[in-house]
């Protein structure tokens, strides 16, 4: 129904833009193209919402746009500085263009004439994107929160719904929800506070869980799904916020105690680990490998903290998993070693496919958000070969990263445009592994990403939606009592 | 005119004219602050959300409104009329039942409307959702008069709209309807109230408390002018009046922990702290650095970030800022987002300043602050003074915890040392906590001048006495020589009355003896 009127909306505002006047006499324009967000000379998926857009030049009173493809060219204008694509007309231009380069010509009217900036071209992939996109909307307030929400969005279009709501659970904290097999049917979240509990979703029945036992001194925090979905792998934390000096770097987190854990979701069990129990090492970030056969993990010295916060360095480090018997393996290999590359690893995350591993590398600790030098990076698990990411990263911090189920598309958290609130950003994997320079989660109107005070956090790709929403999370959190684990 | 509208009309105006007077002599500073923390943006799709929401004719209204506080006498005058259109509404709508005491009833709402205006939470739309209700009442009763049949069908429609224009000022428009219509158009009425808020419930995931009362947040308030007093200092202050702030703060008595830490920050930008801090030693530490923590409202937080503002600490003054915006009524304020775009200027960060200046771009009264800070086009004022403020900001990076402020200020001072805020910071908040080493080994490592304030010297001399330190070494580390002989005669009286605080209070009541002989440390709270 939504999608009906959305066509015949496109269809008036194509009528609309067809009598705005098109562009004349047109000259080279002598400034530089000021666009946000900057989509020059991107890779998109064929399903992708309309790349809307603003001139932040000044003085601009009308934008034109002509998209010029093999068969045909989308040409709209656009009264003043922003430009939105109608999304039918968008959707049938991507959809006959896949696998081809398009060039994009913006132009620009100031003072009743026209002015053409130099074209840029758009590689349109047949590699799709994951259809649904969750996050964390949250006020970046350093250690404490007052609205969170857990959005869930349809990158094909703008739609946009909440599917878990603080305002709704007595304002209770929530962390990252996480998917399992980039599926919407299998997804946990963590409610922090008296009465909440990690919601675990599996095909839309959702659980209560307390994810610690008796002998564990911390609870779950940061984890993954087995490929199976019986397994969770988290780790514990005992995490101390601090604040830096120099303005600009703000935050600074760490841990005091960490370990890791893999959780039973059928028998309601805690697996732990022998060779990560050690009390000198901290092993954070814990993520099963594509087949489950591994689980890669950050692990770093104890160093005396804060005062040594800048020596302290997490490698990338792996253990064997063994599903059938539910046991963990006994030997670490050490897959990316701090001392020899420099910088600490967060946030190891497996590509579907097994081929590649991208994790976040800092100068030093365990919280990349704040840190300005915070980069992705990317290990081939078959060769071995680092490959720092250039294409994809910025001076600001870049992080939070997750793999679409076709192993095509890295989405991630960057603070690239202000240094303070994070966006999503995509970016292309292609066969050969070379990533490509990334874009911003599309927004209807372009000017959201200025006005927005909230930032994004952790998003997560899956290819369905999941099946809750807020109002039935307050009512399950209510209902539910936390089911145990030994 | 007759008789009898006459003298209601004169009511009307002398009524409004007492609400006037009301809010503008006795509430100024709480409407400012309301401005302070609300934000209403010239931008196409601002407005639209507007659609999105219950309430969304009274909410935008009211927050295109609420910009206007920012005038002196512009929340007055606007409260004023709203609310006595309120009372000619209600008295309208309350004349067929309450024929005697009409009136009387009609005040009662308008008092009880204009106390709900003294929160600090409760918005101007919530009032007109009240008059938006009520005028769709009276608008249907206009209707049934001309056709029952048409009036009734229409009321079905009207208990929707009434929701999405008005919000809880729905509930008048029911009330009236049940009372006017039968049986099964009564029950059918409530099934759609439910469903209408059942569906608002999902999209705006409200809790039912809150989709039933929306715009409205409180059930009643009265005026708390002890809050006023606060929101003036606070006010003054981030207005830049200091000479204004200060007259208010010496004919007025330092009753309050936000007073007492105000007169400090002045008296510290003056020069003066050092001599007057022990004045408002009751407050303890927080009279020196508000405390962020759970326990602190929003109003403490975001004042919190001034004093770390003046020092130079521009970690922890974001900090407070963002807290202090995020935990308003609204989580968001032209004050706070002001504050924010400074800081990122001053740390440099133009892409930082440049997200707070584009929304302050779009506000009808900072508009033109916004402009003169746009990087590449500041003005030569603006230019002058971030180069000022960034010579006392942080220079080496260190970690610490957000209340470890010894820590803080001592970065402030390796970074630079002329910064004499921060020092008088350091060492009143050593004195205060009568940690009298920390306070001689910082004075030692941090001073500037060989001639000190009477109170450090004071605290000094306590410090060498301690250590059995000679006459000439605490002769030449700069304590006056009439110092030390007042301090053996102070000695000689404690001893000789068996340290009674009484035979010292007359002649040594502002000396830091005293105080660190009787006072008790305050917790922070």
């Amino acid at each position: 129904m939504s999608y009906k009127i959305l066509a015949l909306l496109d269809i008036l505002l194509l009528v609309l833009g067809a009598c705005t006047a098109a562009p004349t006499h047109v000259l080279p324009a002598t400034e530089v193209i000021s666009i946000y967000p900057d989509y020059i000379g991107v890779t998109i998926p064929q399903n992708i919402a309309p790349l809307n857009f603003l001139l932040r030049n000044e003085q601009v009173e009308m934008v034109s746009v002509d998209v010029v493809g093999v068969n045909d060219t989308m040409q709209i204008t656009r009264k003043g500085n922003k430009f939105t694509f109608p999304l039918l007309a968008w959707k049938n231009f991507l959809i006959n263009h896949t696998n081809e380069d398009v060039r994009v010509t913006v132009m620009m009217r100031k003072a009743m004439q026209w002015y053409k900036f130099d074209p840029f071209i758009w590689h349109i992939t047949s590699d799709s994107l994951d259809s649904y996109l969750s996050y964390r909307l949250i006020e970046p307030g350093y250690e404490v929160w007052n609205e969170i929400q857990i959005r869930e969005r349809c990158v094909e279009t703008f739609k946009e719904r909440v599917i878990a709501d603080n305002n709704l659970l007595e304002n209770k904290c929530m962390n990252c929800h996480i998917y399992g097999n980039n599926s919407g049917n299998l997804s946990l979240f963590h409610l922090r506070g008296e009465g909440g509990g990690t919601m675990l979703n599996k095909d839309g029945k959702i659980r209560k869980l307390h994810l610690q036992t008796s002998e564990m001194r911390l609870g779950a925090v940061y984890g993954s799904f087995h490929p199976s979905g019986r397994y969770g792998v988290f780790s514990t934390n005992f995490i101390i916020p601090t604040l830096h000096t120099i303005g600009g770097k703000r935050l600074e987190v760490y841990d005091t105690e960490s370990d890791l854990v893999v959780a039973d979701f059928n028998n309601n069990r805690m697996i732990q680990s022998p060779v990560s129990a050690s009390p000198n090492v901290f092993e954070t970030f814990p993520t099963f490998s594509a087949d489950g056969k591994w689980i890669y993990y950050c692990a770093a010295p104890v160093v005396n903290l804060p005062d040594s916060i800048k020596k302290m360095h997490y490698s990338l480090c792996r253990v064997s998993f063994d599903e059938t018997s539910a046991s963990w393996g006994n030997k670490i290999d050490t897959v990316w070693n701090a001392k020899t590359n420099g910088g600490s690893a967060c946030h190891p995350k497996a590509s579907p496919d097994g081929l590649f591993l991208s994790f976040t590398v800092t100068d030093y600790g365990t919280f990349p958000i704040w840190h300005q030098e915070a980069d992705l990076q990317m290990i081939n698990l078959q060769t071995g070969e680092l490959n720092k990411l250039e294409e994809l990263n910025s001076k600001r911090s870049d992080t939070y990263h997750c793999w679409s189920s076709n192993s095509r598309w890295i989405a991630f958290a960057s603070k690239r445009i202000d240094g303070q609130y994070g966006r999503v950003y995509f970016s292309y994997v292609d066969a050969q592994g070379r990533v490509h320079k990334p874009f911003v989660l599309p927004q209807k109107n372009p000017e959201n990403d200025d006005l927005n005070l909230k930032s994004y956090n952790i998003p997560e790709l899956a290819t369905t939606s999941v099946p809750f929403d807020a109002i039935s999370i307050e009512k399950k959190s209510q209902e539910l009592v936390s089911e145990q684990f030994k | 005119m007759n008789r009898k509208n006459f003298f209601f009309s004169i009511f009307i105006i002398i009524g409004g004219i007492v609400l006037f007077f009301f809010f503008y002599y006795l509430l100024p500073y709480h409407f400012f602050h309301k401005e302070q923390v609300h934000l209403f943006l010239f931008n196409v799709d601002f407005l639209t959300q507007y659609l999105c929401t219950p309430a969304f004719l009274s909410s935008l209204l009211g927050d295109w409104l609420t910009q206007y506080y920012y005038l002196v006498g512009g929340a007055p005058a606007i409260l004023a009329l709203l609310l006595v259109v309120l009372g000619v509404v209600c008295y309208m709508l309350l004349l067929p039942y309450f024929k005697g005491g009409t009136s009387w009833c009609a005040m009662l709402i308008v008092l009880w409307e204009a106390g709900r205006q003294c929160a600090l939470t409760y918005p101007l739309s919530a009032t007109l959702s009240l008059i938006g209700g009520g005028l769709t009442v009276l608008l249907l009763k206009k209707i049934i008069e001309k056709s029952l049949v048409v009036g009734k069908m229409l009321a079905f429609l009207f208990i929707p709209l009434s929701y999405w224009f008005f919000g809880y000022g729905m509930w008048i428009t029911l009330l009236f309807f049940i009372l006017l219509c039968s049986k099964w158009m009564k029950i059918g009425m409530l099934i759609i109230t439910f469903a209408i808020l059942s569906i608002t419930r999902s999209i705006t995931n409200f809790t039912w408390n809150q989709t039933c009362s929306y715009p409205s947040n409180i059930v009643y308030f009265l005026p708390n002018f002890q809050r006023e007093e606060l929101l003036k200092v606070d006010i003054e202050y981030s207005r830049g009046r200091i000479d204004k702030l200060q007259s208010i703060l010496r004919d007025a008595q330092i009753d309050h922990f936000i007073k007492a830490y105000y007169a400090n920050l002045i008296d510290a930008r003056q020069g003066k702290l050092p001599n007057r801090f022990l004045m408002r030693f009751k407050y303890g530490t927080n009279a020196l650095f508000m405390p962020v923590h759970s326990k602190s409202d929003y109003l403490t937080i975001f004042a919190a970030n001034e004093v770390w503002f003046a020092l130079g600490d521009m970690t922890i003054s974001e900090h407070a800022s963002i807290l202090g915006m995020i935990f308003s009524p609204r989580n968001k304020g032209t004050r706070a987002i002001k504050r924010l775009a400074e800081i990122s200027l001053i740390n440099e960060d133009n892409e930082g300043a440049l997200k707070y200046l584009r929304i302050l771009d779009k506000t009808m009264w900072h508009s033109d602050w916004a402009k003169a800070r746009l990087p590449y086009k500041q003005t030569a004022e603006v230019k002058n003074w971030l180069v000022k403020k960034r010579e006392y900001i942080h220079k080496e990076d260190t970690l610490r915890m957000s209340r470890d402020i010894s820590r803080s200020l001592k970065g402030l001072l390796d970074s630079n040392s002329t910064n004499k805020i921060a020092l008088d910071y350091l060492l009143c908040y050593h004195l205060l906590r009568k940690d009298i080493r920390s306070f001689a080994c910082d004075l030692e490592r941090y001073r500037q001048t060989r001639s000190l304030p009477n109170v450090y010297a004071e605290a000094l001399l306590i410090y060498y006495t301690g250590l059995g330190v000679s006459s000439k070494q605490i002769l030449d580390s700069g304590i006056p020589l009439s110092t030390v002989e007042e301090f053996n005669n102070y000695t000689k009286i404690y001893e000789q009355y068996g340290g009674q605080k009484k035979y010292l209070q007359a002649q040594y009541g502002d000396t830091y003896w005293l105080y660190f002989h009787f006072a008790q440390v305050k917790d922070e709270l």
